[in-house]
């Protein structure tokens, strides 16, 4: 597609400009793409056997929950659980992978997970709130990798359609247009030419 | 020479139950026998399960279901009215006001722990205590404890004197509760020289010692905590427990060897071990408890066999309560039968 541009000279030379940066700015952006892609792609790979080792660790100490539940009367595990012994803070700060601003969770834990007495409870119990709390750290590192991920796989789309941009659509129409500056130019020089060799041989005739 | 009639026993049972326990023992052929329980595991589904509960002596009241807490509703129901009914036999309020007082520590746990954190929990108070709950909120809310019973002011200070109720670890606050309460309910049985309760007791506390012993264990808490959370008034006394705090797990049946608690220690533990479930070792505590309570057979007139029939009435509805909990939850038959006492299976 030709862009709006005079066939004068000076059009092609800020044209040509325009397309060196272009070139530039595509192998650079290809570059990050090609970065971007190889980090996303580490992080899956890391979070492909973090998130099956999660999900099974949840499934089982859900089903000890329902197990320990099945033992004790509602009213006993909503008395056992009331005042929960532990407490989790989880500090958000932010780090830069390739520009791209992700989370960076801090967790900080304080006092014990058994917060129960146990005349009325079961050691059901015990093992599900252990299960839970050993998956619970490995649960935040799963939510700040996918974030990550999720972030990264949003610049990569952002990065792509840039490169593809510039690749299908800005570098050709500017190479199209400047080579009908160039064409126009160069027929004007022709133009000129032939007007000036016609001159000549009139002026000679005479 | 003696006379025969000097070597006769003096006639002197006490016939005051004999009203309560003929009307005890009518209700005991309504127990849940083995098959019945057999039939509800292998029931298909929570329909097929209330289905053949309604052939049972629930039959009356089985509701239709459509939130499983209306089925815990249910249970709770079932345990009030077997509760009212024992505490109308009874002549001796002294001692079968101690079921109905259980409900007052549990309630004094909830509303303590709410105030603590600053939550309204007065949804879970139950209505089965000897204090109405509103008295006990209010007692709680106003920091008023004059109006309470001594049993719930003594606990009440003892926490208070332990440390600031606002300070107090949550296991420390249960584990204080729960002593007083065994404290409490061992001083009345003594008192009214009542030998079976005493026995019983005796064992719940043992078994409860032992469980919390094997759990603390387990799950490596503070070696400290064994001085404050076992409670005493066991056959076997705490420092014995002390002196096993650095023992293996798997040389603690070695060591309980001589007491009448070996065998479920060495299959309960056995089991925790290989496959990391407490469900075999409360299994085994659960048979050994209501095993006992089938002493009370043999008593032909007391008040014994109706304080063993709301125990072991308290057993059935948790068996029907596990039952319930693993079929709405589509746990497989193998997972209920681990956790019901072999009495049923």
């Amino acid at each position: 597609m030709l862009l709006a541009a005079n066939p004068t000279r000076m059009h092609l030379l800020r044209l040509k400009k325009r397309l060196k940066l272009a070139i530039r700015g595509h192998k650079l952006l290809k570059d990050k793409q090609d970065e971007l892609m190889r980090r996303f792609m580490d992080l899956v790979k890391q979070i492909q056997g973090l998130r099956q080792e999660v999900e099974r660790d949840l499934h089982r100490a859900f089903e000890r929950f329902t197990m320990a539940r099945s033992v004790m009367s509602r009213a006993s595990v909503e008395e056992a659980l009331a005042l929960p012994g532990k407490r989790l803070d989880v500090g958000v700060t932010t780090q830069r992978i390739m520009n791209v601003e992700v989370p960076l969770f801090e967790p900080r834990a304080e006092g014990r997970i058994y917060c129960y007495g146990f005349a009325n409870t079961s050691g059901e119990l015990d093992v599900s709130l252990r299960s839970l709390d050993a998956v619970l750290l490995r649960l935040l590192e799963l939510a700040q990798t996918e974030k990550t991920i999720m972030l990264l796989a949003d610049e990569i789309d952002r990065t792509r359609r840039r490169v593809n941009a510039l690749e299908y659509t800005l570098i050709p129409s500017l190479k199209e247009t400047i080579r009908f500056i160039t064409m126009k130019l160069e027929e004007l020089e022709r133009s000129n030419l032939t007007r000036l060799m016609k001159i000549k041989e009139m002026a000679e005739e005479r | 020479m003696k006379q025969l009639s000097e070597y006769r026993l003096p006639f002197t049972y006490n016939t005051h139950y004999a009203y309560g326990v003929g009307r005890i023992r009518a209700l005991e052929t309504r127990l849940l026998r083995r098959h019945d329980i057999s039939r509800l595991v292998g029931a298909e589904d929570t329909d097929a399960f209330l289905r053949i509960l309604g052939e049972t002596d629930y039959g009356e009241t089985v509701p239709s279901l459509s939130d499983p807490d209306h089925f815990e509703d249910f249970l709770s129901g079932h345990m009030a009215s077997t509760l009212n009914l024992i505490v109308h036999l009874s002549k001796n309020p002294e001692v079968t006001d101690l079921l109905k007082m259980r409900s007052d520590y549990y309630n004094l746990k909830i509303l303590l722990k709410g105030s603590i954190s600053g939550r309204d929990m007065e949804f879970f108070l139950s209505p089965s205590g000897q204090v109405p709950p509103a008295v006990l909120l209010r007692a709680i809310r106003d920091e008023d404890v004059g109006h309470l019973p001594g049993y719930l002011r003594q606990t009440i200070q003892t926490i208070e004197g332990f440390s600031p109720s606002d300070e107090i670890e949550p296991q420390s606050l249960d584990v204080l509760v729960d002593k007083a309460m065994f404290s409490h309910f061992l001083s009345v049985v003594m008192k009214v020289g009542m030998m079976f309760l005493w026995g019983w007791l005796e064992r719940e506390i043992d078994l409860l010692n032992i469980k919390t012993f094997v759990r603390l264990l387990w799950s490596q808490q503070a070696p400290e905590l064994l001085k404050t959370n076992l409670c005493d008034g066991g056959s076997l006394a705490v420092e014995f427990y002390r002196m096993l705090q650095e023992e293996p797990l798997d040389g603690l049946p070695q060591r309980f060897g001589q007491t009448r608690y070996a065998r479920l220690l060495d299959e309960g533990i056995a089991s925790l071990q290989t496959k990391g479930s407490f469900a075999r070792l409360e299994q085994l505590c659960d048979g050994f408890l209501i095993t006992y309570l089938g002493r009370a057979r043999l008593t032909t007139f007391g008040l014994e066999p109706l304080m063993a029939y709301v125990l072991i009435k308290e057993y059935e509805i948790k068996a029907i309560r596990t039952i319930f909990t693993c079929k709405w939850n589509h746990l497989p038959p193998e997972s209920i039968q681990e956790r019901l006492p072999d009495v049923y299976l």
